[in-house]
């Protein structure tokens, strides 16, 4: 047997196959090294407006803000940041990104802490925002900055349950689909992006709710929620966990946020049902400029008369 | 074990160099043996016990068959009413419970059936399949009966067609467990291309596509027939990547240990020019063993066309059944029979008019033919795809009657790199289909390197790793 694999190794043929295998590793790394150096250039040098600059705004940003708001897409598109700004006087970014896990809101959080000078975080939570797969499915947005900081590789491993390091040396893992973001570039006013106001009605999305009651949390997620409250705590900077208005949220939804801030001993607004004109939304979940508007408004004001109270 | 999982990214190179080194065919042949049961067992150990019960019935009815001569008609349907039998109660008892509980209840008699909770064992109707055919081939005699159990038991099992296909026949596969295969650099470098190129139909055509074929089909409701149509066109797309691929990787895994399988694929969805020609490029193994074993036993010596048409419906209409325990199957593929059926009555009117006006050699009618094939396909994949019946003529409705408005892009960055794949697929089909070029038989190294470099290169940058099962895997 030993002389068998003897001569095998040794044939010809294995010479070509060797070769073959050469070719692919040096072509492949050669594209790979390639790739790296782009999107590191387009990573590390975010032109204003770009995708980028807006996503990833918990590493790039270095500005101190006394207020930040944290959370998906309808935090992205429900917070106006300027109309905050001038009348509460503080300045204020809108921190918020589509289809973010709470996993980013926490490395958000830690960056704007890190900035200096931040007096509230406002955190705008839906249960998608914890939910397994979803934690699981997002976690391949940090992977661009896996090798960034310690917290971030911590993370990306804890999630993905395996160490990552070999993987990520591989630009074309880390940047996987990500070509789309180095070209997209998002106007945003202050980290707000307005939603165009159509003038017709949103369709209240009946199927998307149906999973919604579900509390099928990713207990990592719940970990760096309850670390998020902890930090805040340290730093004595004021944590809200707000729900903004939705026409699909569902009470059993908004039932396992209540419990999940409860226990976490996190002060919870629920302003779900403060709009319910669906001329206001886009579609169930995110509201429209207008909406946007009145909702700041109202959650200005809901801030003022709280403020005055625990005066 | 997946094929796109870390896990069988070791375990395929262990299997080759120990496979190449071991010094006898018996040793070998054991080898993959357990290699191949190792495999099956990684999803459900105990399943490995029904791979195994099939291949002893039909080891022995095949024996059996051959021994008592006069009995043989007789243990050749306990064999195939055996295997049907395992089939019928992992696959199809509570599909078939819940229609008769329906059923009765329709007609005023409430009944409370018997659920079955069981998980479907990966791959049940493939094996079966191919553990039937060998039995037929037994009785018929065009084979003849395998004596060394182990060595059948492989053919049964051989890992890389096991679960998803393609469904070999004895009188290739088994003979091929006879000869010593000396490791063949050229066909080890095809076969990592061609597992390449399924890796590539698989992560970046399949998975990639499924993301807007789910999002719509998942919220029919909510989308319209735009939106509609641009995803069941996908679907045709992604159900060609994930099986196709599936089958790439097979054929180039057993080409790199030495075996040649059965094409399974040859360009379907691009260049059939009619439903005929696509039934003859799709799933090959499949249509092939359903005409075998079905069609031409059932048309025998008929010279009537109207039961040849009824030949080709049954066979599809079991074909359906054959896909899962669903009606959208049943449904999808009485379609394409009753299209079949279509082709026959007018395949002669058809050639008579292509001949007279010499359309058969013009490009255009061929694209134009291209072109309604890939849209009749399509409408009969829209019952495979849709959750139920009602979900599935809600979409032929929309399609039809709201198709010129603007379609769902939320996840246009999606649909972006899905077509970067199919680009990269109807290119690579049209230099195959045009050009002649036998990649399977390429014999340049560089050029093998340099496909082999660009597909890693795109698998790697814009596949989709969420470790999506291949949707083969159920049936």
């Amino acid at each position: 047997m030993a002389a068998n694999l003897f001569i095998f190794s040794f044939s010809l043929q294995m010479k070509q196959l060797v070769k073959y295998i050469l070719y692919i590793f040096i072509g492949v790394t050669v594209i790979d090294l390639a790739y790296r150096l782009v999107c590191d250039y387009f990573y590390q040098h975010p032109k204003k407006d770009s995708f980028i600059l807006e996503n990833y705004t918990f590493i790039h940003c270095n500005t101190p803000y006394q207020c930040v708001i944290l959370g998906a897409s309808s935090a992205k598109h429900s917070y106006v940041s300027q109309q905050i700004e001038d009348s509460l006087n503080i300045s204020t970014y809108n921190m918020g990104w589509n289809g973010r896990s709470v996993l980013y809101q926490y490395l958000s959080l830690m960056k704007a802490i890190k900035n200096g000078g931040l007096e509230l975080a406002i955190l705008n939570l839906s249960t998608s925002q914890m939910r397994d797969n979803w934690v699981k499915d997002r976690i391949s947005d940090l992977y661009p900055y896996y090798w960034h900081n310690d917290t971030i590789r911590e993370i990306v491993n804890e999630v993905e349950d395996r160490n990552m390091d070999i993987l990520m040396c591989s630009s074309l893992i880390q940047f996987n689909s990500k070509l789309d973001n180095m070209l997209r570039s998002e106007k945003s006013v202050k980290g707000y992006i307005p939603i165009p106001y159509s003038g017709k009605p949103a369709k209240v999305n009946s199927t998307a709710t149906l999973n919604k009651g579900k509390k099928d949390f990713n207990l990592i997620a719940v970990k760096y929620f309850q670390e998020m409250a902890k930090e805040c705590e340290k730093n004595k900077v004021r944590f809200i966990v707000c729900l903004s208005p939705s026409l699909d949220t569902t009470e059993t939804e908004i039932a396992i946020l209540k419990d999940l801030c409860d226990s976490s001993n996190v002060e919870m607004w629920n302003m779900v049902h403060v709009i319910r004109d669906p001329y206001l939304f886009k579609d169930g979940d995110h509201l429209n400029e207008k909406g946007a508007e009145l909702f700041t408004q109202m959650f200005i004001e809901t801030f003022s008369s709280n403020s005055l109270m625990n005066k | 074990m997946l094929f796109n999982s870390f896990a069988f990214l070791f375990f395929f190179p262990v299997v080759c160099i120990l496979y190449f080194a071991l010094p006898t065919l018996r040793l070998r042949n054991l080898f993959l043996l357990a290699a191949s049961y190792y495999f099956y067992m990684n999803w459900e150990p105990v399943y490995a016990l029904l791979l195994l019960a099939s291949t002893g019935i039909t080891y022995i009815a095949a024996l059996g068959a051959v021994k008592y001569v006069n009995k043989k008609r007789v243990i050749l349907i306990i064999g195939i009413v055996l295997n049907l039998l395992i089939l019928f109660f992992f696959k199809y008892f509570n599909f078939a419970a819940e229609n008769l509980a329906a059923m009765m209840s329709w007609i005023g008699v409430s009944m409370k059936v018997p659920e079955f909770k069981v998980l479907l064992p990966v791959g049940i109707s493939f094996y079966i399949f191919q553990a039937l055919g060998y039995m037929i081939d037994v009785y018929r005699g065009d084979v003849k009966p395998e004596k060394n159990f182990f060595t059948y038991a492989l053919f049964v099992s051989f890992f890389p067609q096991l679960v998803a296909g393609p469904i070999e026949r004895s009188t290739n596969l088994l003979t091929q467990f006879y000869q010593k295969h000396k490791f063949d650099a050229e066909k080890a470098i095809s076969g990592i291309n061609l597992m390449l190129w399924g890796f590539f139909l698989k992560l970046v055509v399949a998975d990639r596509c499924a993301i807007y074929v789910d999002s719509i089909y998942n919220n029919m409701g909510h989308h319209n027939g735009c939106s509609i149509l641009l995803a069941s066109c996908l679907f045709c797309f992604q159900l060609y990547g994930d099986f196709a691929g599936y089958s790439y990787i097979a054929i180039g895994c057993s080409r790199v240990l030495g075996f040649k399988l059965m094409d399974n694929f040859r360009r379907p969805y691009f260049f059939s020019t009619s439903v005929q020609e696509f039934w003859k490029r799709n799933h090959i193994s499949l249509t092939s063993w359903f005409m075998d074993y079905v069609y031409y036993p059932m048309v025998g010596s008929s010279t009537k066309l109207w039961w040849w048409c009824l030949a080709i419906f049954i066979t599809f209409f079991i074909s359906g059944f054959w896909h899962g325990a669903a009606w959208t199957y049943v449904w999808s593929f009485s379609i394409f029979g009753f299209y079949l059926v279509i082709c026959t009555l007018k395949d002669k009117r058809q050639r008579k008019f292509e001949k007279k006006y010499g359309l058969k050699k013009k490009e255009w009618w061929l694209w134009l033919n291209r072109v309604i094939t890939f849209f009749l396909v399509m409408v009969a994949l829209v019952f495979f795809r849709a959750n139920n019946i009602e979900d599935a003529f809600t979409a032929i409705w929309q399609m039809s009657a709201n198709c010129f408005q603007m379609p769902f892009l939320k996840g246009i960055s999606h649909l972006g790199y899905a077509s970067i794949g199919l680009v990269v697929l109807f290119v690579a089909e049209y230099v195959i289909e045009y050009k002649k070029v036998n990649v399977t038989n390429y014999n340049c190294i560089r050029i093998y390197s340099l496909c082999s470099i660009g597909l890693l290169a795109l698998i790697l940058g814009i596949g989709v790793f969420n470790g999506g099962q291949f949707i083969y895997f159920q049936f």
